[in-house]
């Protein structure tokens, strides 16, 4: 068989990246947040690494638009660490895909690893990623890891 | 179906373009849209049952992919493969019915394990795959180009030949020839059909009764004066008499049975002409 990577339609797919990451600069701005042409290049460089060191293949874009989603109107986010974070946030999703065995979801980690972020890791990715390889060698489930639910008040 | 083609490559090097879309929808599939990325591993072995499928159906149809749309030449295999198992299934039946019960743990292990086959075989995503463990060796082993179910059936093609055949002679006969060949023969991993086959067509090499299954070592010794000496040609014509004699004897006229046991002849010049006279016993009889 000749190589899986042949098939690829790399150009294409970082197109898409592309596209994709300015689409999130209309939501981020909102937040302060945005990405210059270069934090993009640097992202999907990024992306394409950390594809290659965790031995996976991507068939969308990849979890940065998801990402922006979920973690631009975080409080431990600025413009400053903004492309710096996504690009570590990208590292931690592909491990934590390949380390679970694909038994989370790709909602199901983002989802968790903001509430990690914003919550008892207080934005430090390094503790996202200790509670998230604690969850992974417990077993636990991911929702350990889902807020609290304020109580709904009726008026 | 053809069956004389069993392995066809399919050269889709050229159609990459076309490959790609096929294996980024059996990916949201088998995610079920959960993940948009999988370990290279796992997209690799999508791809291999795609091309899998698109091969089965070249093969089976007898046309080559050509520039038929490979979407749709992955939906037809996929169909030819559903077939095949339907197929296979019947042929397991079979098997297990003719299995002639010499008691080989290998043997009693394989059935049991193509059983789970048909449990486990994911044709959706893995065709290719072999989810089993097949440990009993046949006398001519299924090529190992056959993947998936193309495998198993094939497998269990020549097992039933091999059943058909040992099921000729008497239960007693057999046991006593496989006990004397190899007296753990129960435990080893040895194909059993070989010293049944290779006795009954020493008997036919010297006209006696096939049927009985007993040779002694004068016998022996007279099938190695009639190699002697070694003559290519003529040894293969021997060779192949010996197996219309025992068709005749037995009645077997189906093609499948008499090819098989012509290729099992086959097998044998390479050994007589190297082997000693105490190899000929230990071949055609129970030493």
């Amino acid at each position: 068989m000749e190589d899986f990577y042949g098939l690829m339609p790399l150009s294409h797919g970082r197109e898409q990246l592309m596209a994709a990451l300015q689409g999130c600069n209309a939501l981020s701005a909102r937040y302060g947040l945005t990405l210059s042409r270069a934090d993009m290049q640097m992202l999907a460089g990024k992306q394409s690494d950390t594809l290659q060191s965790t031995g996976r293949v991507e068939f969308g874009c990849g979890p940065y638009e998801k990402l922006v989603y979920a973690f631009c109107d975080s409080p431990y986010l600025s413009q400053a660490d903004y492309a710096e974070t996504l690009a570590e946030l990208c590292v931690l999703f592909y491990q934590f895909k390949s380390e679970s065995g694909e038994r989370w979801s790709d909602d199901e980690l983002i989802g968790s690893m903001k509430r990690l972020y914003d919550g008892e890791c207080q934005g430090s990715l390094d503790l996202v990623g200790d509670r998230l390889w604690q969850a992974l060698h417990t077993h636990s489930d991911m929702e350990d890891f889902a807020e609290e639910d304020e109580p709904f008040e009726e008026e | 179906m053809k069956r004389n083609e069993l392995v066809q490559a399919v050269d889709l090097s050229h159609r990459q373009e076309e490959l790609y879309p096929l294996l980024e929808r059996q990916v949201k599939l088998y995610t079920m849209g959960d993940s948009s990325s999988l370990p290279a591993e796992t997209a690799r072995e999508l791809l291999r049952s795609i091309r899998f499928c698109i091969e089965t159906h070249s093969t089976l149809s007898g046309e080559p992919a050509g520039n038929h749309p490979l979407a749709q030449l992955f939906v037809e295999g996929q169909r030819d493969v559903w077939r095949l198992i339907e197929e296979a299934k019947l042929l397991y039946h079979e098997a297990k019915r003719t299995n002639p019960g010499f008691g080989s743990i290998a043997y009693g292990d394989t059935l049991d394990a193509i059983g789970d086959f048909f449990r486990f075989y994911d044709m959706r995503f893995f065709a290719h795959d072999i989810p089993c463990s097949i440990d009993y060796p046949l006398c001519h082993p299924v090529p190992e180009a056959l993947e998936g179910v193309r495998y198993v059936g094939e497998y269990l093609r020549r097992l039933i030949l091999e059943n058909r055949f040992c099921g000729l002679f008497a239960r007693q006969d057999t046991i006593r020839l496989l006990g004397g060949h190899q007296s753990e023969y129960r435990e080893l991993i040895l194909n059993l059909f070989e010293p049944i086959f290779a006795c009954a067509l020493g008997l036919a090499l010297l006209n006696r009764n096939a049927a009985a299954l007993r040779l002694d070592a004068e016998g022996c010794r007279r099938i190695y004066e009639l190699f002697r000496p070694w003559d290519e040609n003529q040894s293969r014509a021997r060779l192949r008499e010996a197996v219309n004699r025992l068709c005749i004897r037995f009645r077997l006229w189906d093609t499948e049975m008499r090819a098989y046991l012509m290729n099992a002849a086959e097998n044998l010049p390479p050994r007589l002409k190297s082997t000693t006279r105490e190899g000929y016993c230990n071949l055609f009889c129970a030493p």
